[in-house]
């Protein structure tokens, strides 16, 4: 269940990524949509380290759990991170606030979202 | 800041965290394994956050920490890429800088030759809305 859960967010954020990309290339700022789709990603990624970490014990281990970990703390903070550069994504969206710039930040947090979750998915059994 | 030099700078700081987080687990856990290939991704992972962090300031003296950061990274992405290449056994383990950074896209070596090209053109240009306050 875990794995296909990050593989449906391995594919949502590839599809954010290449969504928000069309709006950077036409210089359109993040709209409301966009928040919402980057908050629901958000909320899947925590949910999925949260239920990586509970399955620890009973589950197989990656040879370098050090670096599975790592990759899994990354997957959670990568959004937060950009988003904190994306003032008119946090005001909650709209073209009249936000520049190309902005869509370009949140395509580029959300493909490295994806290679992260690819990642984890390739070195977690 | 204008949306380029944020875009830049998030690229940063997600290179800051990609390699900060290695580097961590790998010094914490099996440090005497490769020491030097470890200790470099600390050092490129402080570089990325000390990039990000003076990114963010729209001064003069800020701008030149960029400079000099970026070109010492460059530097460093040269001679660590060059060397994984020319004798593969140099480093016991993958660095950020192995293989000019190929492990992360080759953003290592893209980025600063493009901070540093944007700061040639017009030292202006990574604080155009602020101009400067020094």
């Amino acid at each position: 269940m875990i794995d296909g859960l990050l593989l449906t967010l391995t594919v949502y954020a590839g599809a954010l990524a290449a969504w928000t990309a069309t709006y950077a290339v036409r210089g359109r700022g993040p709209t409301p949509q966009h928040a919402a789709v980057a908050l629901v990603l958000q909320a899947g990624l925590a949910l999925h380290a949260l239920a990586r970490l509970a399955t620890l014990s009973s589950s197989a281990k990656p040879a370098d759990m050090a670096i599975a970990v790592g990759y899994l703390i990354a997957s959670v903070l990568v959004l937060p991170l950009a988003a904190g550069s994306v003032s008119s994504l946090l005001e909650g969206g709209g073209s009249a606030s936000g520049s190309g710039w902005d869509a370009g930040v949140l395509s580029l947090a959300s493909a490295a979202t994806a290679v992260v979750a690819a990642r984890i998915d390739a070195i977690w059994p | 800041m204008n949306g380029r030099t944020r875009l830049l700078a998030v690229s940063y700081s997600i290179l800051a965290l990609a390699a900060g987080a290695r580097s961590v687990t790998q010094i914490s856990t099996r440090m005497d394994d490769a020491p030097l290939a470890y200790g470099l991704s600390a050092v490129a992972a402080a570089v990325y956050l000390l990039i990000t962090v003076a990114l963010r300031r729209p001064t003069s003296r800020w701008r030149q920490v960029v400079r000099t950061a970026c070109a010492a990274e460059l530097a460093a992405v040269l001679a660590v890429g060059t060397a994984t290449i020319a004798r593969p056994g140099a480093f016991a383990d993958e660095t950020v800088w192995s293989h000019y950074g190929a492990g992360y896209a080759f953003l290592p070596l893209v980025l600063p030759v493009f901070t540093l090209t944007l700061l040639a053109r017009n030292p202006w240009n990574l604080h155009d809305e602020y101009g400067d306050a020094t």
